[in-house]
Parts: structure tokens; C-alpha cells; sequence
């Protein structure tokens, strides 16, 4: 009885949280006029207002250039991430704290402090309009470096001796003997990384200006609320379903490792 | 197969911070030596910067005749144990022993090989598939030891290797390994905090404390002829009972609270008289009955008997001072009880008030 009572709890709040989602994709699939219902399934069932968007605006490039983008802003950060936490972890250097100690404030600042400053550095760089603007002030990660720092922490010294006595240099005993050990580090940083990168908006509308080079938030968002969709609804739950598509395909494949990672974040493993 | 020779070397982390201090030391070829003290005294640290793990704050470090101060382990010629084994996880049993020399870049079928032989010596051929997880504590130290002969190194470096392994495993390997080196006749230095290992497996013992050598010996030189006071407690279990005295007369020596008096012809020491004195005793050289005739009397109150089996420790009280004598299991005594025990001069060791130093009694 207290059993069955939970879980019809449990489900109800499993409703609230589907619902909306759950009724964007049929109100994407139904006519205009029968999405004002608050229906679980389509009504007149259309694709209509997909081939909408996908005549309206470059979606498939949006997605290439969102994949693009997101994957090496992801290699980054698991690259830079784990070289700065391997530094801060295994080598005694004068100012090793302070560094990390800078590392853990920067965390603390809104990123809408460093937005205009950041903007005015692409600008100098002449990388407005570039891939590198939406690449580069991302690969440097703070939350990334204390992951791996933490992790790395945790891995015995004698390790990374051997490892040198056996003749590796520090950047093989990073990658061939420290990344090996780190997978669910790994898959945790580069989880969070991708779906941070995936999902932001704010600093792509900036830097970005020609179509061609917009990721897909950033254009779907600019087609939602720019005008273009002309006030249809179903053409811009549409969009916004082709947006959350990807990421929905991603959580089913590593289902195991999102949730992994969502309990993980900010704790050593 | 090479000879090691420290020259001056010391290692500090910090400028008030001595590690290691202007170390000498002289490890023939083929020579099995034990770097031996107490947590601290700079053992492991002396055994990283001789394996390039650890810079040389000043000194010189020649392997084989050259200096090595400058370079990196690879390049040095050694091979290490260290005590958690140090296998990569992620490696089976023969990639961990193949790790090295795929670096080398040595020919496939030859790794196979060396790996092999490697693999036989250390008895782990059947196991060369597995990962280190899915072995024992002794398999994996096993493995670690193969690791160490692949490289077929001038130098083998232990550090500490049998401490994570339990009493029974830890005297099956240490046998191994003192055998293994015997027929490989690889030098060897081998850092342990446990005296029996040191005894058992050394032709030389280095004794360190803070940062300092106290003897270089043969194991039983170290044992018998202690050159102070730190090294005479440091080596033998139970360890060896001190005493402070009073040279009072010139053939007799007294407790500063006047509680017991040794006298004897024999008892000659180059010390003035009215000066402080360290005696030292080990436990197995405290008798019940007098089997010298140059032999001192005490009276000493049984603490507490603890018998082993094989052989019992009698903990005794005489003042101030507490005593430990080692005597046979039979004989019976009761605790709280009174007895008399005799301390042969020839076995008694004298040390320095305050500096400890061993003091020359032959003369």
C-alpha cells in the first residue's frame, strides 16, 4: 500500500516534469489550430511545420556547426582540463596554490562580468564571426581543473614514478597511464562540457553574425523570438524539438554516465 | 652490473629542512645493501634521488662510474619495486612488464621473450593475461619484481617492497628476492624500516637517522659492534636495554639515584670518574645464572612475562629503568616476583652521555 502510494507519487512527479516536453513534440506534430489543446497525442498529425524550419532557416548546418563546435570545445577542456589538473595535483611548484586557489575564484565570478570583456578580446583577436570565438575562451574550464585535479590527487605517486622510470615523459604519463585510470573523470567532464557547450546561447548570439556559422540554439533561438517563425507556434515548437533532439538522443545512449555525472558534479568520485 | 657511489649528498626541501645530509656511501658491485632507520630519516628519499626521481640538492651521484645527477630515470639504468607496486591497472600482467621496453621501442618478438623468461623467474607465467586486480598482494609484487628484471637494469632499487604484504608472504619474498639477486648478481639497495629484512637480506646495512648515516656494516658488525647508542637500540628485537650510570670508582659504575652498584675487576672504562655513561645490554645477554665469571649481579623486580612460544621476554624493573631479558620457555616465573640476573662485562655495551658514540673498551 505505502509502496503503491509512492510510486503513484513518483509518477505524478515524473508527469509534471514530462509533460511540457511530452506535449511540445505533439503540439510540433499537430495542425495550428489543434495545438491549443493540452492533448498527449497529435491532432491532424503533420510534419508540416518541420519542413517549415527546414525551409525557413539552415538547420542541418546549425546542427553540423553545434556538433562541431561542442566536440572540440569538449576535447579542450578534457585536454587542457586535465593537463592543468595533473600540474596542480603532481608537480611541487613555487605559487602551485595560489594558482589553484585563482582557478577556484574565477568559478565564483557570473560569466556575465566576463562577457564584455571577453567580447572586446575577440574583437582585438579579429575573431568575431569565427569558429575560434566559440572554441577557444571555452577550453579553459574551472570546474574541469578541480575535477581532475581532485581525481588525479587520489592516484598513487608511485604510479607516475614507474611510469617515468619506464621512460615516459609527462605527457605520455598523462595520457597513457593517468587517462586510462580517470574514465569516469573522463566521462563526467566531458558530459557536463558538452551539453554546457551544446546549450549556450548568450555568448554565440555575440560573437556570431553570419547564418552559416550559428550554432543550432543560437539560430533556433534567433528564428523563435526573431520573427521569422511569423507567431506560429508549431514552427517554433518544432524548432525547439529539433534542438533538445540531439541531446535526448545522447542521454539514452549514456543514460548510465549522465546520471553518474549529475550526482558526481563538484565531488570527488 | 655497476657499482653506486654517493659523494657528499645531500637533499633539503627547504633551507632549514635537511633531508638527507652529506651522505656517503659506497655499494660494491653486485652488492645487496639495506638503507635501514625510522620513518623520517631519509631512506626513501635517498633511494629517489639515486633513482632520478628526486633532484640532488648538492653532491656527487655516480652509477657504473658516472655521474648521473642530471639524468632522468630512463636513462640511469635502474629499476625500482616500490612498496604499493606501482602496476598500472589498466595493463595486463605482460604489458606492465612489456611497458618499458615497447618505449624503447624494442623488437616485438625479443619483448615477448625477455617477457617470458621474466615471467618464469618470478613464477607469474600462467597469470601473464590477467590485470594487477585480479591478482594477490604477492602475485602483484611478483609481477613488479619482473617488471624490475625486463630492463635487465644495472642497479635494482626497492623501496620498501614487502611492508603491504602479510608476515608469512613477506618472509616467502623476501627469500625470493635475495635469491633472485643472488643469481642475477645485480647490485642492489633495498630501503626497509623493518631490522629483521635488513638483517636477513643485506651484505651492508646503512643505518640512517634525520637525514644522517650512523653505520655502514655488515649486518652482524652492526649487530655486535654498534657505533652508538642509536643504532645499538635501532637494530635487534627486542631492542637492546640502556642504562644510565655513574662512573664512581675506577672499576665500578652506580645508578645516579645510588639504587645499585656494579663492581668488578673487570668493568674498565676510559671515562673520569664522576661522568655519565650510557650501558647497553641486549635481552639475550641477561642470564639467570652465571655463565662468566666476569659477570655483574642485578636484582630486578619481573614486570611482566610474555611467553612466545619458542622463547619467553621477561619486562623487569630495576629503579627507574626498564629491562627486557630474552630467556627459554621452560622456566617458570611469576610476575611481581624478585630474581637476580647476570650481565657478562665482555657483553656490555658502553655509550657517551649526550652524544651516544660507542666507547672503546678493548684497551
Amino acid at each position: 500500500m505505502k509502496r503503491t502510494a509512492l510510486y503513484l507519487i513518483l509518477s505524478l512527479a515524473a508527469l509534471i516534469f514530462l509533460y511540457p516536453f511530452i506535449w511540445m513534440v505533439s503540439a510540433s506534430l499537430s495542425s495550428e489550430n489543434g495545438i491549443r489543446d493540452l492533448r498527449f497525442l497529435p491532432v491532424d498529425f503533420t510534419f508540416d511545420h518541420y519542413i517549415a524550419v527546414y525551409q525557413s532557416i539552415p538547420i542541418l548546418r546549425a546542427l553540423f556547426n553545434s556538433i562541431f563546435v561542442a566536440s572540440f570545445v569538449t576535447l579542450g577542456v578534457l585536454v587542457f582540463g586535465s593537463m592543468t589538473g595533473y600540474a596542480l595535483a603532481k608537480h611541487r611548484f613555487r605559487g602551485r596554490n595560489l594558482i589553484f586557489y585563482m582557478i577556484i575564484f574565477t568559478m565564483t565570478l557570473p560569466f556575465q562580468i566576463t562577457l564584455i570583456p571577453n567580447y572586446i578580446l575577440m574583437v582585438e583577436f579579429q575573431w568575431v564571426n569565427t569558429f575560434a570565438a566559440l572554441i577557444i575562451p571555452a577550453v579553459m574550464n574551472a570546474f574541469a581543473i578541480i575535477l581532475f585535479r581532485q581525481h588525479f590527487i587520489s592516484i598513487p605517486n608511485d604510479l607516475i614514478d614507474a611510469a617515468r622510470i619506464d621512460g615516459c615523459h609527462e605527457i605520455r604519463i598523462l595520457f597513457q597511464i593517468l587517462w586510462p585510470n580517470s574514465i569516469p573523470t573522463i566521462i563526467t567532464v566531458g558530459i557536463i562540457t558538452f551539453m554546457t557547450s551544446w546549450n549556450d546561447v548568450l555568448w554565440p548570439i555575440i560573437v556570431i553574425r553570419d547564418e552559416q556559422l550559428m550554432t543550432l540554439p543560437q539560430l533556433v533561438t534567433l528564428f523563435t523570438v526573431g520573427g521569422r517563425s511569423l507567431a506560429q507556434i508549431g514552427v517554433k515548437l518544432a524548432s525547439a524539438t529539433f534542438l533538445a533532439l540531439p541531446i535526448l538522443i545522447a542521454y539514452i545512449i549514456f543514460q548510465k554516465h549522465f546520471i553518474q555525472s549529475m550526482a558526481s558534479t563538484g565531488l570527488k568520485e | 652490473m655497476a657499482e653506486v657511489r654517493l659523494k657528499n649528498i645531500s637533499k633539503s626541501f627547504a633551507p632549514n629542512n635537511v633531508v638527507v645530509n652529506e651522505l656517503n656511501l659506497h655499494v660494491a658491485d653486485k652488492e645487496f645493501v639495506v638503507l635501514v632507520g625510522p620513518s623520517g630519516c631519509g631512506k626513501s628519499t635517498t633511494l629517489r634521488m639515486i633513482a632520478g626521481l628526486e633532484d640532488i640538492s648538492s653532491g656527487q651521484l655516480y652509477i657504473d662510474g658516472k655521474l648521473v645527477n642530471d639524468l632522468p630515470p630512463k636513462d640511469r639504468d635502474i629499476a625500482m619495486v616500490f612498496q604499493n607496486y606501482a602496476l598500472y591497472p589498466h595493463m595486463t600482467v605482460f604489458e606492465n612488464m612489456a611497458f618499458g621496453l615497447k618505449l624503447k621501442k624494442v623488437d616485438k618478438k625479443v619483448i615477448k621473450e625477455v617477457v617470458t623468461q621474466a615471467a618464469e623467474a618470478v613464477d607469474m607465467l600462467e597469470f601473464l593475461d590477467r590485470k594487477p586486480k585480479a591478482l594477490s598482494g604477492g602475485q602483484r609484487q611478483r609481477v613488479a619484481l619482473g617488471r624490475a628484471i625486463v630492463r635487465n637494469p644495472k642497479v635494482f632499487l626497492f623501496d620498501e617492497p614487502l611492508s603491504n604484504l602479510d608476515a608469512k608472504l613477506r618472509v616467502q619474498m623476501r627469500i625470493e628476492i635475495a635469491r633472485l639477486q643472488t643469481r642475477l648478481g645485480t647490485t642492489t639497495i633495498y630501503v626497509t624500516h623493518d631490522q629483521v629484512e635488513a638483517m636477513t637480506m643485506a651484505d651492508r646495512i646503512a643505518v640512517l637517522k634525520d637525514g644522517i648515516l650512523q653505520q655502514y656494516d655488515t649486518p652482524l658488525n652492526t649487530y655486535n659492534h654498534p657505533k652508538n647508542q642509536f643504532v645499538a637500540g635501532f637494530i635487534g628485537s627486542p631492542s637492546m636495554n640502556f642504562m644510565e650510570v655513574i662512573k664512581d670508582e675506577s672499576n665500578s659504575v652506580t645508578d645516579p639515584s645510588g639504587l645499585f652498584k656494579f663492581k668488578h675487576s673487570d668493568l674498565q672504562l676510559p671515562i673520569p670518574q664522576g661522568q655519565k655513561v650510557i650501558l647497553g645490554i641486549r635481552p639475550e645477554d641477561l642470564y639467570l645464572e652465571q655463565k662468566s665469571i666476569a659477570s655483574v649481579k642485578i636484582a630486578v623486580r619481573v614486570v611482566a612475562v610474555e611467553p612466545m612460544g619458542n622463547e619467553s621476554f621477561l619486562h623487569l624493573q630495576i629503579g627507574p629503568h626498564l629491562l627486557t631479558a630474552r630467556i627459554k620457555p621452560d622456566i617458570p616465573i611469576a610476575k611481581d616476583n624478585m630474581i637476580d640476573l647476570y650481565m657478562p662485562i665482555h657483553k656490555i655495551h658502553w655509550f657517551e652521555y649526550g652524544s651516544g658514540s660507542s666507547i672503546n673498551t678493548s684497551n
